[in-house]
């Protein structure tokens, strides 16, 4: 009796350490949220890419008609063209700005928790219409920034009337939001085993040598994690073209996300908007894929 | 050399100083423009100081509008922020163990699902999804924009799973010949030392989700239970916006985000030299 | 027997024509004349009504106020919900697509792409719950599916896109003020001299859909841009117009006259922060109803503004000018408190008390009473904005309504200023008559997106 006893214990026990009964319970919420909130809307969305749909009607088959269309969209094909420039430019820059910073502000002084938050309340104030218009001011026709070039020999210039330098404001306000991306390298830093650097400093390694040794091999998760994100952001950057250029001058900056949302909301395309949805998410899952592939050769985990 | 040292240390304090100052002074123009007349915020000649300093936009800005203040949408703000905060570190925290240290089955597919649902663009799912919600009566309500957080964020789960994968993996082994299971490896020992990327979900989804507009747009339509986020988009309209009130009340909505990041950046402060892990 | 019948046919008859005046006196002229001292408003205790807009918080400030107004009136109660302009579709779409908008919404000139969502007002105008008395039928038709005569909405005031100008700067550059008739060259001289004399750009905003509809109506008497009905474009596709407002605008902003994209990207829809109110521009195109807060700012900066027409082709052609519905009220078809929307509605646009409180903030008041009301108090910028609708509304064209947005305009306007118009200022076209003409092949091909 006793005997049986402990051993449906044990097998209860068992059960509850296995590798998959433990992975499925922790991993529930994801689970339930894929299943419950996700599946069903991207299911959907993905029915609509081959439909005629307008939000409020019925949505009607049109098979690879959507699709067929896009291949001939100058505007879509333009919104791409746009948005890789945004990511290509954009996203390297904010993140050695990111990790420079972050590297700049581990130095321990008194200061340190003051300077942190004084280079994070830019991002605090995230895409209002505060941002914008600070934005159009500085680097606006009038603006301290369009004077100085102006003041090189551009005459006429600005930013926002030029289908070439339009993408310039947007790539450098995003920029500026480095903060949370900061703040992960940050915390990314604080994870490095200090020994390794005492290890290194009576080896007689300089800054650089410790930083391409140490620093980025041991932060290079990190790196690959923000990487990623910031790439998916950038692809589907949406508010601050909305708001400081509006996808103006002449598309210049008539990004993805903008140009779906234009379709779907605007134009009453939904059906074509959810096919140029996932012809985006094609593409970046192709990128993203391909970064996920190369990233066992640079990225060095713990074991 | 002593003297080189406090030199360079006086030009790191400039230069840090020298930027930070660049860095936010679109922040201080916002605060200053919160002080101003209307006609001192935009226009060329705009002036940096207020000349005239309009105290009267706080009072007018806080009164939000008719019958409700900004009182009640700073109070709904913290509720879904504090809520949603912690939802998304207990389940991003749960959701990354499993992700990067449990081999269970389909664990791959779980994952590529997880960047695949951050691939397609919310404007396409934004319908559907308010769909489903108000099928569940739940529209009007703060449920859809908390009860998400506490199923897992897969921003925070993926970055978890790196810090994760950053830990050694003998840590689990040795916890494992003193007797632990899988369940107590996750509460003593890998929870202790995710610290900094607890603290660090905690600060950047706090911001996120006071900072979120699109989410309230939809859920929160009832004038009394929007959010700081949204109340200030009311704000502003193609006939006429109030701007000194805005910015008064956009300057006073950093407040909260900026003590919380002050509070707990204390545990990230220490840096390189205070290493945590002893592998 | 026979006779019996016609006895009887006849002494129905007879009936009948009795009773209708008796029903009539039972309901005493004007019965439903809100103004009225013996206006009875119906008991609606223990009911809900709910209600959606757009606007400012200022305006959402007074809209709420008339609400409670109405709530004591009939014991109601009001749920109500407000966005800013831009958001507000996206939320209309969301409600739409769960089938839960409100019982009363907001609805702009754009009420064909949302038809679906409608109930047309005419029944209850018929009954006289909502009361008509006091209003045109050319305001009425501002509202009107030309179509099918269906009453769309109630509109909730009326506006006109025109031009504010700073006579100041006219005075100084030496050039005369804009007439009611004044034409496109006057403009363009008028603009040059300006230049001239600041140096920096006379015109700041365009709003260059709205220019191409005028000018297609001042090119031939029967030329719209669209039909009546929204059902179909109205000008043969006869490109010419077009082609000579491409020219005429890129000419002009090629000199510098007209300001560059990028400024006008920059002011975007911020009124407030366009040049003019500065003293820095000399004219702008806007909707009226948007007047009084860019005289507002313009006035901190010690800067009057005045309000004129829209240039015209040609002296004595066709103004090209509509006085349109800015906004209206409309009832949502899947509403099960249609009678009370119907209630709420015809106080809230023929009610004096309500629109003191609203102050033709969303548009000139469309009840001549409320207006009559309005202008023995009304200050002197409102008061510019009164006289300009009124001249508009004389104009022979513009006593007309305009027509119906089609569902394919949103996408139509924006090809046209951001394809076309700035396409042709970035040199992506050979001639003005080139992008006229591939215009007009774009346009129908979004518009046979439509048609399936």
């Amino acid at each position: 009796m006793q005997a049986t006893k402990r051993k449906s214990v044990c097998s209860v026990g068992s059960f509850l350490n296995n590798d998959n009964t433990v992975g499925y319970l922790f991993a529930l919420p994801f689970i339930l949220s894929f299943t419950l909130l996700t599946l069903v809307p991207m299911a959907l969305s993905l029915y609509y890419s081959f439909c005629t749909y307008t939000i409020g009607s019925s949505p009607s088959w049109v098979g690879i008609g959507n699709f067929f269309s896009l291949a001939h969209d100058a505007t879509f094909g333009n919104s791409i063209l746009v948005t890789l420039q945004y990511v290509v430019i954009g996203v390297p820059l904010k993140l050695v700005f990111a990790l420079l910073i972050a590297m700049l502000l581990t130095k321990p002084t008194r200061a340190q928790g003051f300077y942190r938050a004084v280079y994070y309340i830019p991002s605090l104030i995230g895409g209002s219409v505060a941002v914008a218009l600070v934005w159009k001011q500085l680097f606006g026709s009038r603006g301290p920034i369009v004077g100085l070039i102006q003041g090189l020999g551009a005459q006429g210039f600005n930013f926002f009337g030029s289908t070439t330098w339009a993408f310039l404001p947007l790539v450098l306000c995003n920029a500026w939001q480095f903060g949370s991306s900061m703040l992960i390298f940050a915390s990314g830093l604080k994870q490095i085993p200090k020994d390794y650097y005492e290890a290194s400093e009576i080896d007689g390694a300089n800054i650089f040598r410790r930083f391409f040794s140490i620093t980025l091999p041991c932060l290079s998760p990190i790196i690959l994690f923000n990487l990623i994100m910031q790439l998916i952001s950038g692809f589907m950057t949406f508010t601050q073209a909305q708001v400081i250029t509006d996808g103006g001058p002449n598309y210049a900056t008539n990004y993805i996300a903008l140009n779906i949302f234009k379709e779907g909301f605007s134009y009453q395309h939904m059906g074509y908007a959810c096919a140029q949805s996932w012809v985006m998410l094609l593409l970046m899952a192709g990128i993203t894929g391909l970064i996920f592939k190369t990233s066992s050769h640079w990225t060095y985990y713990e074991n | 050399m002593r003297e080189r040292r406090i030199l360079r240390d006086v030009l790191y304090h400039l230069f840090v100083v020298a930027f930070g100052l660049l860095m936010i002074y679109p922040v201080i123009w916002m605060i200053l423009s919160s002080f101003k007349l209307k006609s001192e915020i935009l226009g060329a000649e705009a002036p940096f100081w207020p000349t005239k300093w309009i105290w009267q936009n706080y009072p007018d800005g806080w009164k939000g509008n008719g019958s409700i203040t900004f009182g009640t949408f700073f109070k709904n703000s913290a509720i879904v922020s504090v809520l949603g905060t912690l939802g998304t570190v207990i389940s991003s925290a749960m959701v990354s163990y499993a992700l990067a240290r449990v081999k269970f089955k389909g664990r791959q597919f779980w994952f590529t699902a997880m960047i695949m649902t951050m691939l397609l663009p919310g404007q396409v799912l934004m319908i559907p999804q308010y769909i489903i919600w108000n099928d569940l009566n739940l529209v009007g309500t703060f449920v859809p924009l908390i009860l998400p957080k506490f199923l897992g964020w897969p921003f925070f789960i993926y970055m978890m799973m790196q810090f994760i994968r950053g830990l050694p993996k003998e840590l689990d082994e040795a916890a494992m010949i003193d007797g632990c299971n899988k369940y107590t490896i996750f509460s003593r020992v890998i929870l202790p030392l995710l610290g900094p990327s607890i603290i660090t979900t905690v600060v950047i989804s706090f911001y996120w989700i006071w900072d979120d507009y699109m989410g309230p747009l939809l859920y929160l339509s009832k004038p009394e239970l929007k959010t700081v986020s949204l109340a200030i988009k009311g704000f502003a309209d193609a006939q006429g916006t109030n701007f000194g009130p805005m910015f008064a009340m956009s300057s006073l909505s950093l407040i909260p985000v900026f003590l919380l990041f002050l509070f707990f950046n204390r545990y990230l402060m220490d840096g390189v030299t205070a290493g945590s892990v002893k592998g | 027997m026979r006779k019996f019948m016609v006895y009887l046919v006849m002494a129905a008859l007879l009936l009948c024509s009795l009773s209708v005046p008796a029903l009539a006196e039972e309901k005493a002229e004007g019965w439903n004349n809100v103004n009225a001292e013996g206006y009875v408003f119906p008991d609606y205790t223990g009911e809900t009504l709910s209600i959606m807009w757009w606007g400012s918080n200022t305006r959402a400030e007074m809209t709420e106020k008339v609400i409670h107004l109405w709530e004591e009136h009939t014991g109601a109660k009001v749920e109500f919900e407000w966005y800013d302009g831009g958001t507000y579709w996206t939320q209309f779409q969301a409600k739409m697509a769960a089938g839960t908008l409100t019982d009363v919404f907001q609805m702009g000139n754009n009420w064909l792409t949302y038809y679906n969502t409608i109930e047309p007002l005419n029944e209850y105008i018929d009954e006289g719950i909502i009361d008509t008395t006091a209003i045109g039928p050319a305001m009425i038709a501002t509202t009107v599916n030309q179509a099918n005569g269906d009453v769309t909405g109630m509109s909730n005031g009326t506006n006109a896109r025109c031009f504010a100008y700073n006579p100041a700067i006219f005075d100084k550059a030496g050039v005369e003020y804009p007439t009611a008739t004044w034409t496109w060259e006057d403009f363009a001289e008028a603009g040059r001299a300006i230049f001239a004399e600041t140096g920096k750009p006379a015109i700041t905003t365009l709003e260059y859909n709205s220019l191409a509809y005028s000018v297609f109506t001042q090119w031939k008497e029967g030329y719209n841009f669209y039909s009546m009905d929204g059902t179909a474009f109205a000008f043969d596709g006869d490109t010419e117009p077009l082609a000579y407002l491409f020219d005429l605008l890129t000419t002009l902003q090629q000199e510098g006259v007209i300001a560059d994209y990028g400024i006008q990207n920059e002011i975007g829809s911020n009124i407030e922060a366009d040049w003019i109110a500065y003293g820095d521009s000399a004219m702008i195109m806007l909707s009226s109803n948007q007047f009084q807060a860019l005289s507002k700012v313009a006035a901190e900066n010690g800067i009057t503004l005045e309000l004129a027409t829209i240039p015209r082709v040609s002296e004595d052609g066709q103004s090209g000018m509509v006085v349109r519905s800015s906004q209206q009220m409309s009832m949502w078809n899947g509403s099960e408190k249609k009678e009370m929307a119907a209630n709420f509605i015809n106080y809230f646009i023929n009610s004096v008390e309500a629109n003191k409180i609203l102050n033709c903030e969303r548009g000139v008041s469309i009840n001549s009473d409320v207006l009559a009301a309005l202008k023995e108090n009304a200050d002197e910028v409102t008061g510019k904005v009164y006289t300009i609708i009124d001249l508009i509304g004389s104009f022979a064209d513009a006593a007309n309504t305009s027509p119906a947005e089609p569902a394919a305009n949103e996408e139509i306007s924006d090809v046209l200023k951001k394809t076309y118009f700035q396409g042709l200022a970035e040199g992506k076209f050979e001639s003005a008559e080139e992008a006229a003409e591939l215009f007009w092949a774009e346009a129908q091909e979004i518009w046979a997106k439509f048609e399936n």
